[in-house]
């Protein structure tokens, strides 16, 4: 069905050439995606991507390097990551070497900026190994993806002019777990509690501490250290943690029901238990509050 | 993904990202059918809650990682295949020139700063550059290919001069070259216009 779907998109593409742009629809147009979902269908970018495309393909050079140095997302001007992409994929059959520079610099500026640095770290002092690490994967990685598709147009790229932040997030994702892998390191929970029960300390750490309420707090510097809290914990911890948010049932007796227990292959719910009080507990004293018993 | 055992996990991930929904059934769905890769998906899951949760706060570029990037890619960028640029003027003949610069409204010198390679492609509005390239029966692409070398001696112009003449070392911008060649105002405004 999605080939159909491209050999009708290339097929309208050169009829759209063989009348030249302006021919009869009268417009530039913004070329559309061809990567597949699962089900055939072709992924499309978000409306207000398609019509800032639109804008900015009328645009000259040099008004488009002017917009690139708005910092302000919320300026009607503000050329959106997604749209920074389709423009620089764009330059492929051409060396006007400074226009793709400008680009090049702000797509790198926006990776920078939406992959996450761990434990409250800033950016002048030495962060986590692994976040830094994973942070050079991603790049090399979408430079990889950006050299072959000049070298041969391709869809690899289409998830980013879907939705920039989310695609760098899973590339940051399989970045961060082959550096772990690399790195063979052993959490600190690797003697995993397996069999034990648990304590009434591991309960009560999680007590009323709702994560869902906090990382919807007011103050966003709140919310950062929440975040923080939460990503440098073990993974271990960290996804249960997630499944919580998603309140996600520990266990069932019902084998259709997606789990906590299932879903991150421990045997006993007793496991989950500990793994939630052994988190939040983490989380407590990296954001300094008590346990609901204190 | 009803039967892509062979994807890659990377392509999985990006797939989850671009979800419209990361709700509950999403998620289950994956993890369904991608058992093996539970723990990358929910730490995807988590990483994009987290982003929506602190998406306004960012970072301040790191620049020299920027640069080192540009760097990296410069350095593992195969050599742009130094394709024969082709020159758009070359076989397009006086008269056909004169129609053109008539069908786009411009002296014949906006033509030649064109030809010469003078004035800053970059600076010329999208549509403009279309209309030349389809008037020279060329493509944008050929055309800016052709624009970003330095300027030249327009070819077939005759020059009555003591010494050898010699092409500008500097590009000017659009706007320059219209002034330079006096097109007034009103079309000159026109001309910088973007096209809605």
């Amino acid at each position: 069905m999605c080939s159909v779907g491209v050999v009708f998109l290339l097929a309208f593409t050169a009829l759209m050439a063989s009348f030249g742009w302006g021919g009869f629809l009268g417009t530039r147009y913004v070329k559309p995606l061809t990567k597949c979902r699962y089900d055939g269908t072709l992924y499309t970018r978000r409306a207000d991507v398609e019509e800032a495309l639109a804008r900015l393909i009328e645009q000259s050079r040099q008004e488009i390097i002017a917009a690139l140095k708005i910092r302000d997302t919320s300026s009607p001007l503000y050329v959106k990551s997604e749209c920074i992409v389709y423009l620089i994929r764009d330059t492929r059959h051409d060396n006007d070497e400074s226009y793709f520079n400008d680009l090049y610099r702000e797509l790198m500026r926006r990776l920078s900026s939406a992959l996450p640095r761990i434990a409250g770290e800033s950016i002048d002092v030495s962060e986590s190994v692994h976040a830094a690490d994973a942070r050079d994967r991603v790049k090399d990685t979408f430079i990889r993806k950006l050299i072959e598709d000049r070298a041969e147009p391709g869809s690899a790229l289409d998830y980013f002019e879907v939705m920039f932040a989310g695609a760098t997030a899973a590339l940051r994702t399989t970045s961060m777990h082959r550096a772990r892998r690399q790195a063979a390191r052993t959490e600190a929970i690797e003697a995993d509690q397996e069999t034990n029960e648990p304590s009434l300390a591991v309960e009560s750490a999680v007590g009323s501490l709702d994560l869902k309420e906090e990382l919807l707090s007011d103050d966003p510097i709140y919310r950062s250290r929440v975040a923080d809290a939460i990503r440098s914990l073990p993974d271990k911890l960290r996804r249960v943690v997630e499944l919580i948010m998603r309140d996600m049932p520990i266990d069932s007796s019902d084998d259709s029901v997606m789990t906590i227990r299932k879903a991150i292959g421990v045997k006993s719910e007793k496991t989950v238990r500990n793994r939630r009080g052994a988190a939040y507990r983490l989380i407590r004293q990296a954001l300094s509050i008590g346990d609901d018993h204190d | 993904m009803t039967d892509s055992r062979n994807d890659s996990a990377e392509e999985i991930l990006l797939a989850f990202a671009v979800e419209q929904a990361h709700d509950n059934a999403t998620l289950d769905r994956y993890l369904q059918l991608y058992p093996h890769l539970s723990g990358e998906l929910i730490d995807l899951s988590l990483d994009l809650r987290l982003q929506r949760a602190t998406g306004e706060i960012t970072a301040p570029a790191d620049e020299a990682w920027v640069e080192a990037s540009l760097a990296a890619f410069r350095a593992t960028s195969p050599v742009q295949a130094s394709a024969a640029v082709v020159d758009p003027f070359a076989n397009v003949a006086p008269q056909e020139l004169v129609r053109l610069r008539r069908a786009l409204d411009v002296p014949s010198g906006v033509i030649q700063g064109f030809s010469s390679r003078l004035v800053d492609i970059a600076s010329v509005p999208a549509w403009f550059v279309d209309a030349l390239a389809r008037g020279l029966r060329s493509t944008v692409d050929d055309l800016r290919r052709f624009m970003a070398a330095p300027p030249r001696l327009a070819p077939g112009i005759s020059y009555k001069a003591d010494g050898a003449p010699s092409a500008e070392q500097e590009k000017i911008t659009f706007e320059d070259l219209l002034k330079q060649c006096k097109v007034p105002d009103e079309r000159r405004q026109q001309l910088l216009a973007s096209q809605d």
